[in-house]
């Protein structure tokens, strides 16, 4: 089956990732993308089960995946939330409908020219795409482009097109105009309960926007859905976000992260803690995704300089 | 692959009335090979799926030794639960599990076990207790401290009567009646009165948030360390396989794939409620 193309396409004054129909539209001049390649291989409202009543029993159907996207032209930071996605879907159990897709995907990365206020990817270790993550990276040389290759499909890539393979230049560090201090994980646990978790979180709406634009959150809620006869119904995952109140309440309304601060922090313990703690690398990858979509330009950058400034 | 998110389809066979808003649930799974290849461990879990309402988590609260059957006890309290008590013998769920990890039963045998529940929490011990009735020798002293609203809201009376053969029960309750003769008080203050274990000791305590905590903090200061006391957390769940993220613990545990069952000393004490 062929690959529907997803790449990097100018829309009025944003670039998005969406189905390519010409390669004309394509752009690989852009910052940050609005959406990310979660947004296809975790899609909201993805179906994870049907079901039918008959016959006094119900017949469950499990939906097909037929799905086999291209990425061309994500940036290092998104392809390597592509492999923080994996850390999580792909441990046992698999989550068979994201397997699906991410097995079918190519990934072809081109490196990034430049960055914004908002990128970090150097302090998280993702400047460079992780070994796995890729079929092809491109790096753009005054002349062309480097390509290196990460897979077999990489290799017959670059067969097919007569293209001849480089070493990757060495990348310049230093492409980020900020840093964000380097986290020592047992002093970071120690300030869990430090008052100033409760002045950073001030700021926060408590919107969930940083989870929509969020490459690498993955926690979702489950509907079930019936049509009007109630003879047939999906049950459906909708995206969710850990800093909603309902998200950890159980029934009969108890709450668990019941103040905002609670909830505020938990994302940062997951991301920058929990996760390098369980899978041995950072649940983000600096794209600056949750900064520039929040209406109040909260910065993981700023939070853990300030939060770690109590060390 | 097996798919993890369809669930296996089961027949209510018998519905037990508890009390005012708990009943239990007697499951068959309607495939026989299905119901052979299902065996759990006492503390395990499975989620429950009412077909257009929703999906929710219950311990199993039957014997894991009983093969032809498995049972949930519920109460009403929310969407799934309620539905699930407007169904009638013979209705069909779905049903996914057994998930979690259960009881560590290696590091329990041979030691005194103290149970400690309150309400409906004995529902997350009652397979660890048919399992411990039907294996006494593996075990030492066994106690059961039960605390209840009123004494009709003890559960599984029918499982009590018969643990009592082979296991020291206590009960107590908030509020007596004209015919109880028993304790009054709540099931902490109980652990004053009644000697307990002092060496090789596990704490099974299973409960509402509130009574977790005080369990925690007067087993604390009758001087027994975390790493004896054994809590089972109930988290919001919707995947039940550390997909979902809701029931992540402080410390970046699932409830659902590393718990529900957690030993204290490996468990932030913010998290015990």
């Amino acid at each position: 089956m062929k690959y529907k193309i997803v790449a990097p396409i100018q829309q009025g004054n944003q670039v998005v990732f969406t189905f390519a129909e010409t390669p004309r539209k394509i752009t690989f001049d852009y910052i940050r993308a609005v959406n990310s390649p979660k947004h296809f291989l975790l899609p909201n409202r993805d179906i994870i089960l049907k079901w039918k009543f008959q016959n006094n029993t119900i017949a469950l159907e499990q939906p097909k995946i037929e799905e086999k996207y291209a990425f061309i032209g994500l940036h290092p930071c998104d392809a390597n939330a592509i492999a923080v996605l994996d850390k999580v879907m792909l441990e046992e159990p698999i989550d068979p409908y994201y397997h699906a897709r991410r097995r079918n995907s190519l990934i072809i990365v081109v490196d990034c020219i430049e960055s914004d206020d908002y990128c970090f990817c150097e302090s998280v270790n993702a400047r460079t795409p992780w070994e796995g993550v890729y079929d092809l990276w491109l790096v753009p040389l005054s002349e062309g482009y480097a390509i290196t290759y990460g897979s077999d499909e990489g290799i017959k890539i670059i067969k097919q097109l007569g293209l001849s393979e480089t070493t990757p230049p060495k990348i310049r560090r230093g492409i980020n105009k900020r840093r964000m201090p380097s986290i020592d994980l047992k002093a970071f646990e120690k300030l869990y309960d430090h008052v100033v978790w409760s002045r950073l979180s001030d700021d926060c709406l408590l919107c969930g926007s940083c989870m929509a634009a969020c490459p690498t959150c993955t926690c979702f809620d489950v509907v079930d859905e019936v049509n009007l006869d109630l003879s047939e119904g999906k049950r459906v995952r909708i995206w969710d976000s850990c800093i909603f109140r309902v998200f950890t309440m159980v029934a009969g309304g108890r709450v668990v992260r019941r103040e905002p601060v609670d909830r505020f922090k938990h994302r940062y313990y997951h991301k920058f803690l929990y996760f390098k703690e369980r899978y041995g690398i950072y649940g983000c990858t600096g794209c600056g995704r949750c900064v520039s979509s929040c209406p109040r330009h909260i910065d993981p950058i700023n939070v853990i300089t300030e939060v770690m400034k109590n060390v | 692959m097996s798919n993890p998110y369809i669930p296996k389809l089961a027949k209510i066979i018998k519905i037990v009335e508890e009390s005012r808003d708990v009943k239990t649930f007697r499951l068959k799974f309607m495939s026989k090979s299905d119901m052979e290849s299902f065996s759990f461990k006492p503390g395990q879990f499975v989620v429950i799926s009412v077909f257009g309402i929703g999906e929710a988590p219950f311990a199993v609260s039957s014997s894991p030794l009983v093969r032809e059957y498995f049972e949930v006890s519920v109460r009403a309290v929310g969407n799934v639960t309620r539905a699930l008590h407007r169904l009638s013998e013979g209705s069909i769920v779905g049903v996914r599990g057994p998930l979690g990890k259960g009881y560590p039963l290696n590091e329990l045998r041979g030691k005194n076990i103290v149970f400690i529940a309150g309400g409906t929490g004995l529902f997350g011990i009652s397979a660890l207790l048919w399992y411990i009735y039907e294996n006494r020798k593996q075990f030492s002293n066994v106690m059961l401290f039960y605390g209840a609203r009123t004494p009709k809201d003890f559960m599984r009376k029918y499982d009590l009567d018969a643990w009592k053969e082979r296991i020291d029960v206590y009960l107590t309750v908030d509020r007596a009646d004209e015919t109880w003769k028993g304790h009054v008080g709540l099931v902490t203050s109980f652990l004053d009165e009644i000697p307990l274990p002092r060496e090789d000791v596990a704490f099974i305590a299973c409960g509402p948030p509130l009574m977790l905590k005080a369990t925690y903090n007067k087993l604390r200061s009758l001087g027994y360390s975390p790493s004896q006391i054994y809590v089972s957390l109930e988290r919001q769940m919707k995947c039940g396989i550390g997909k979902c993220g809701r029931c992540m613990l402080s410390n970046g545990k699932f409830v659902c794939k590393d718990g529900p069952i957690f030993r204290c000393d490996q468990l932030p004490e913010r998290d015990i409620e």
